[in-house]
Order: C-alpha cells, then structure tokens, then sequence
C-alpha cells in the first residue's frame, strides 16, 4: 500500500445549520488527525432572489428591499444603492444630509465591529469580552432608535438625501456617546492585548498572506489586515467622508489577531468621523433632501465601505420607474471564498475562530417574545409592534433616561 | 487622460468602444475572445481588484460587464463583453483570478451563460430542489 492511500481523510461537516455559525452556510472541513487539509463551501441556503425582485419594483420600493438584505448592515446597502441611482441621475445632495449619511453609516460600523468582537470572544471561550462587547454596544442600538426610528432598520437612506433629521441636540447626544465609548475600546483592546492565551490563539490562526487575499479579491478588515490598503470611504469619497479627518488602519500580519486588531482602531476613527460629522452638522444649514422626479435612461455603480468590506451595486436603466438590470455584490460573497486558503493547514478548533473571523453577519433585530410557563405566545405581533412604538415615542420624549 | 492613453496603448485594436460618461466610470467594449488578455492586463499588470461581474439579457444577446477597480484612483474600469443569444459562452477568467470563481458559477446558473474551462460551473445560489425558470435571471 502506497504512503497516499494509507492517509486517513475525515469530514467534518459544519453548518448550513450550526450552533457555532450563525448564518446557514456549510462548511466541509477534510481533516487528518487535527489537521485541516481541504476546505468545500456550500452556499445558498439563504438565496431569496433580491436581484430578480428589484427588476419589478419602483425605484423606491427597491430602497427598502435591499435594507433588508441583511439585519446587521442594514444601511450599508440602501447606501451604495442610493450612491447608484445618484450616480445615474447626476445627483448632488444637500451638505446636510451628507454628514447625516456619514453619521449613519459610522454607527452601524461601530456597532457591527462591537458584535463581531463579542462574537469572537464567546468562540474562544473568553465570555468576559462578549459580555462587555455586549454591554457597550446598547447604548449605542438606543440611540440609533431615539434618533433613527429603530435599532436596526433605520430607513434614513433616500434617494436624494436622507429622511429625517439630526437637531443640535441629536448632534451632542452623538458626541456625548462617543466620548463614553473611546474608554471602553480602550480596555477592550488592552483586554485582548494583555491577555497571553487570547494572544497565541488569535497570533496563528488562519493567516491570509497578501498574496492570496488579492488573488480572492478580499475586501474591508481582511484585506487590510493582510497589507491591502483599499477603503472606499477614502479611495472614492462620497458622503461626508473626505470633509472629516480620519485615516484608514492597515496591518501586514494576515492573522486573525490583525484582523481584530483593525476593527478595534476602525472604530477609533468611526468614533473621530461621527464626533466632526456630528459638530459640523451643527452649523451646515439648509435642507436634507432633493427632489428626483425620474431617474434617466444609463448605467451606474454605487459602493459603501460596509463593516464588512465594498458593498457594490451596479443597476442599469432603460428609462420608466424600474430598474433594468440591478446587480448586488455583498463583501461576504468575497471574503467568505478566502476560508478556502486560510482553513487549510490550521488545526480543526483553530477553524472556528478562522471562519468566524470573516465576519459573516446574521440579523439581531429580533428584539423580545414574550411566552407562559406552557410556551404560548403572551404577545400578539401587532402588540409587540405597539410596544416597539411606545418605547421609541418614549425615548423621543426623554422619558426613558 | 494618460489612463486612457495607457488603455489604448496597451488594449490597442481590441477596444471596440470606450465610453466614459463620469470621470471615475470607464467602460470598454471588447471581443469575447479578447477577454482573458484584457482581464490579465488590467489584474496582473495594472493591478486592478476585480470587484465583481454583472451579466444581463439584453434580449437580442447576453451582456456580461467585468468590474474592476483601480482602488490607488478610485475609478472603475468595466470591460464590456456581448456574447449571442444562440449560443452564450465566453473564456473563464478564474484561473487567472481566483476571486471570479463564484461570480461565473452564479452567472452560469442564473443567467446560462457557460464558461469555458471552467470545471465547477455547478449550482451555486438555487436549492437543488429548485423548480423555477431554468434561468431566473433572463428575460424571456
């Protein structure tokens, strides 16, 4: 018998439905003894036809289709898509809702980076850094529902500029938070730094070298961990992001400690972008939307630098109130792919943390069921929705502080 | 203009068109069968990220654009490529980039296009067990 048939493969499946990965994706793992030796990605499990849906919708319609797209970069995607159709339309928005757009956008990241961190955490059993991710990032989700309507779901994207407004008070309320919240990125960073197992887990799993992450074209914090220094934000500034101070973390290493390391520092500048956005909001005056009356016959190409990477979408017209052709491109479909480098030749706990490290985002709007001692539900939806109302009206009127 | 001098230089006689309508969008019109030292340029040599591709029915023939990014300028240089209704089938391109893999089996699936010297041009998005349209992405 030859050395190559003596070899001993395994499978080991993970997922579409799985306690450790959140959204239905399937991993394959081929292992030897601990050791990873292939890697088959199975996806789809999720496909809802959003590309096909859009070609029968309203231009406006297809802005709260693709927010639901995903639960946790629900902006991220209504703003490349109004990127898109301003691009088509030749569109200028007022400065206003520039910054406002900015504001958003960086809270989502903030919060999204504070949900992946937790997340990593409870994968490598340090519980301590979930539970303080979890309590840091709340306050946060408030204040996007006093000021955006909701925790999640926000619909302040509109073609044209943005749907409702931030007053002077929003603005300090804004600034207020940050401050509280640069103190606790800090001890969260020296959390992980000081402590020497959490360090030797991250510093050997699943290194990307900058090589491979150009060939799979990764995007966002796995491209710039891996020395690619891409940020839409920057390279092609829309919104207010090249009227802010800000720089864009870039680290050579490719591990999941690097990985980490950069969405710790993004939220740093998140927190120095809303904090300028926010001041100068205060003094930019005027309206914060257009007017569109049809969007013209052309092509164009929207992105926004989501948590995650380049969210991309390209929709061509032909004129009339739909679209002709709306192609999506979520960083996920991107850096997923890169597991099947990364993966391989890691040992099999080291692949939780490795998979998980792309950032593959699920929805946590689900806010509250309410059930008796024999599981029945207390709560009708309709109720449930009249209680979200309240508890926003609530907020709104400064009853809840 | 010297990116688009450089295009022509190195494009030449392959351009069939160049368009571009915004400062930061250019789009190129190309043969199918110039595909792939297009795509090999812009990737390898210019050191454009692929982004993604996004394949159309135009009805009379199937449109597929090629996105890249020239990320160190911020413009998106789109390669163009029509290919006939009959018989739709251009180069794969993901042997030369490893990051165009799932967008060719997804377009393969959803739109029918095939994809030569591609080896895994199986299912990608739509459950086995699927019933719909062959192709959900064409118009007719």
């Amino acid at each position: 018998m030859s050395k190559e048939e003596k070899r001993q493969i395994t499978e080991i499946p993970i997922g579409p439905y799985h306690p450790l990965q959140e959204e239905p994706e399937f991993f394959r793992l081929k292992v030897e003894g601990e050791k990873v030796v292939g890697l088959d990605i199975e996806i789809g499990y999720n496909h809802r036809g959003i590309e096909k849906l859009a070609e029968s919708k309203h231009y406006d319609q297809v802005l709260f289709l693709v927010e639901r797209i995903c639960g946790i970069c629900s902006t991220s995607h209504p703003f490349a898509y109004v990127n898109c159709v301003e691009e088509i339309c030749g569109l200028d928005i007022p400065l206003r809702a520039k910054y406002i757009r900015s504001i958003v956008g960086e809270m989502e990241r903030i919060h999204s980076h504070m949900l992946w961190l937790g997340l990593a955490g409870h994968f490598l059993g340090y519980n301590t850094v979930w539970m303080w991710c979890w309590k840091y990032r709340e306050p946060l989700l408030e204040l996007c529902e006093k000021l955006f309507g909701n925790r999640q779901h926000y619909a302040m994207m509109k073609i044209g500029g943005v749907r409702r407004d931030i007053d002077n008070a929003g603005g300090s309320a804004f600034c207020r938070e940050m401050n509280l919240l640069l103190p606790k990125l800090d001890m969260l960073q020296k959390a992980i730094e000081d402590d020497p197992v959490l360090r030797a887990r991250l510093k050997i799993a699943g290194t990307l070298p900058k090589k491979e992450a150009v060939s799979f074209c990764a995007v966002g914090p796995m491209a710039r961990a891996s020395g690619i220094d891409i940020d839409v934000r920057r390279d092609e500034p829309y919104a207010a992001y090249s009227m802010v101070d800000w720089t864009v973390p870039v680290r050579t290493e490719g591990d999941v400690y690097a990985k980490t390391m950069i969405r710790l520092e993004e939220m740093r500048q998140s927190v120095l972008i809303i904090k300028q956005c926010a001041e100068a909001l205060k003094k930019a005056k005027g309206d914060i939307s257009v007017q569109i009356k049809e969007v013209p016959p052309g092509e164009g190409i929207g992105r926004h630098e989501a948590p995650r990477g380049e969210v991309f979408h390209y929709i061509k017209s032909r004129g009339g109130t739909v679209p002709y052709r709306h192609k999506i491109r979520a960083p996920s479909y991107m850096n997923v792919f890169t597991n099947e480098y990364a993966v391989v030749g890691g040992t099999i706990p080291d692949a939780a943390i490795t998979l998980a490290a792309v950032d593959p985002c699920y929805c946590c709007t689900e806010r509250m069921q309410a059930v008796d001692g024999a599981g029945r539900q207390v709560y009708t939806s309709k109720q449930l929705i009249d209680i979200c109302r309240e508890k926003t009206f609530s907020m709104k009127r400064g009853k809840n502080k | 203009m010297e990116l688009i001098e450089l295009l022509e230089k190195n494009l030449g006689k392959k351009i069939k068109s160049l368009d571009r309508p915004r400062e930061k969008r250019i789009y190129i019109e190309i043969s199918p069968e110039d595909l792939r030292f297009a795509a090999e340029f812009l990737f390898n040599s210019m050191k454009c990220r692929f982004s993604t591709a996004s394949g159309m029915d135009e009805e009379e023939h199937f449109e597929i654009l090629y996105h890249f990014s020239l990320d160190s300028k911020g413009i998106f240089i789109n390669l163009r490529v029509k290919t006939e209704r009959k018989k739709p089938e251009v180069d794969t391109i993901s042997d030369i980039i490893k990051g165009a893999r799932w967008i060719e089996r997804e377009m393969h699936e959803l739109l029918g296009v095939n994809f030569k010297g591609n080896e895994e041009l199986g299912n990608l998005l739509l459950s086995r067990d699927y019933r719909g349209p062959k192709h959900p992405l064409r118009k007719k």
